[in-house]
C-alpha cells in the first residue's frame, strides 16, 4: 500500500513539473503586423487601366518560441458589382528574396525575437476606365491569411489590410530594426 | 591522389520519378569507370514517396512532450516530425531513447544518445523549411532501404555509389555505400559539401580520382 502510494505521488509530481514546463516554455507569437505597414506604393497605368499597389509589412515573432510560416494565401475583398469587372492579383514575399511569378511562399523559420520585412504586391486589372473605378473602389481589403507551426500546433491567423487606392504614399512609421530588407 | 567532385544538376526530382531514370538522363552520360556516384539522401526520400504534410500528422502526447526538450535547432523540436518518426520507428523506443538520453545527459554529461537510440529516421528527417520548393511545406523522412538502392545503381551503371547526408555545417552521414567506395575519403570531400546545400538542385554528385 505504501509503496503504492509512493508511487502514485512520484507520478503525480513528475506530470505536474513537465506540465508546469511544458506551460512554461510558451509558444510562439508570430504576427503579420498590417498596423505598422509604410512606404505604400499606389501607380496607375490609366491607358492600361491597372493600378500597381505595394507596401511593406513586419513579419514578427515576439513569442518565447520560434515559429515557422508556412503557407500564406491572400485574399481581396471588395463587396459591389465593379468587382466582377476587376481581375486582382496578390501575393506576399520577403523583401530579401525577388517575388516569384506565380506568388508561391517559401516555408521560413522565425527565431524568437526575428522579424523579416515582406512586401505585398497587388495588381488590379480593371475593365472600367481608372478614374471611374476610383470612385467605386477608393478602398480595397486584402486579407492575409498565414499558416504558422510551432511546437505547440498548427495555427492559422489572419491579417486585414485596408489599402487606400486614392493615396499614393502612407505614412511611414518608424521600425527600430529592419532586417532582410 | 586528388579527387575531384563534379555536382550534377539535374531537374526537380518528384515522388513520380524513377530514381535510376533520372541518374541514366542526367549523370550516366558524365559517368566514367571508376567513378563513384554520390546521391543525397533526401532525393532518395523524396523519390521513393517519403513525405508528409504536417497537416496530417496528429502528434501524440509523446511527441507534443518530448519535442519541447529537444533543441530548436532540431527538426525534432517540431512535434509534428517528431511523430512522424515515432510512427516510423515505434513510440516505446522513442521514449526509452528520451528517457536513457536524458539520464546519460544529466549523469554523464553526453550528448547525442537521443539521436543514438530513437533510430535512423529521427537522425534523417527533415522537417519543414528543411527542402527545396515545392518540399519546404513537407516533413521528409529519410530514405527506406538506401542499401538496395545503392546496389541497384551498381548493378545498373557498373559504378560504385552511395547515399549521403551532407550539409553545410560539415556534418555528414553516410546512409549506404557499396562496397568498393572509400567512405573516409567520401567523407572528407563532403566536408566541404560540393552538392550545396540550398537550391542548387545538384543531387548526384561524381568523385572521380585524378
Amino acid at each position: 500500500m505504501g509503496f503504492m502510494v509512493a508511487v502514485i505521488a512520484c507520478a503525480g509530481t513528475l506530470s505536474a513539473a513537465l506540465t508546469f514546463y511544458y506551460l512554461h516554455l510558451g509558444d510562439n507569437n508570430i504576427l503579420l503586423e498590417t498596423t505598422a505597414t509604410y512606404d505604400l506604393v499606389v501607380q496607375y497605368d490609366l491607358p492600361g487601366r491597372e493600378i500597381h499597389c505595394r507596401c511593406l509589412i513586419p513579419l514578427s515573432n515576439k513569442g518565447k518560441q520560434q515559429g515557422m510560416v508556412n503557407n500564406v494565401f491572400c485574399q481581396p475583398v471588395y463587396c459591389g458589382k465593379v468587382m466582377k469587372k476587376l481581375e486582382i492579383i496578390s501575393h506576399l514575399h520577403l523583401t530579401r528574396e525577388p517575388s516569384r511569378e506565380n506568388g508561391y511562399w517559401e516555408s521560413l523559420i522565425l527565431k524568437t525575437n526575428d522579424y523579416f520585412i515582406t512586401e505585398l504586391e497587388v495588381v488590379i486589372r480593371s475593365q472600367v476606365p481608372i478614374p471611374s473605378l476610383l470612385q467605386e473602389v477608393p478602398r480595397l481589403t486584402i486579407l492575409i491569411y498565414y499558416q504558422v507551426v510551432g511546437r505547440k500546433g498548427i495555427q492559422w491567423r489572419l491579417a486585414e489590410l485596408p489599402l487606400p487606392l486614392k493615396r499614393k504614399i502612407h505614412p511611414r512609421t518608424e521600425l527600430k530594426k529592419v532586417k532582410g530588407g | 591522389m586528388s579527387v575531384q567532385a563534379i555536382p550534377v544538376r539535374t531537374k526537380l526530382i518528384t515522388p513520380e520519378d524513377d530514381l535510376l531514370e533520372v541518374i541514366a538522363i542526367s549523370a550516366a552520360p558524365q559517368l566514367r569507370k571508376k567513378d563513384i556516384l554520390v546521391v543525397a539522401e533526401t532525393v532518395v526520400a523524396i523519390s521513393q514517396g517519403r513525405l508528409i504534410r504536417p497537416e496530417k500528422i496528429k502528434p501524440g502526447m509523446w511527441a507534443l512532450l518530448i519535442s519541447q526538450f529537444i533543441h530548436q535547432d532540431g527538426s525534432l523540436s517540431s512535434p509534428f516530425a517528431l511523430q512522424a518518426v515515432m510512427d516510423e520507428e515505434g513510440t516505446p523506443r522513442t521514449v526509452t531513447a528520451f528517457v536513457i538520453s536524458t539520464l546519460s545527459r544529466v549523469l554523464l554529461r553526453r550528448k547525442g544518445d537521443f539521436y543514438r537510440l530513437a533510430g535512423k529516421q529521427a537522425a534523417l528527417v527533415d522537417d519543414i523549411t528543411g527542402t527545396v520548393p515545392p518540399f519546404d511545406k513537407y516533413i521528409v523522412l529519410g530514405p527506406r532501404d538506401p542499401e538496395k538502392v545503392v546496389s541497384a545503381i551498381k548493378d545498373r551503371f557498373g559504378v560504385e555509389a552511395a547515399i549521403i547526408d551532407a550539409n553545410d555545417l560539415g556534418r555528414s552521414q553516410i546512409l549506404a555505400a557499396t562496397k568498393g567506395v572509400n567512405k573516409k575519403l567520401l567523407l572528407r570531400v563532403f566536408k566541404k559539401n560540393p552538392a550545396g546545400n540550398a537550391d542548387e538542385q545538384t543531387p548526384f554528385v561524381i568523385l572521380r580520382k585524378n
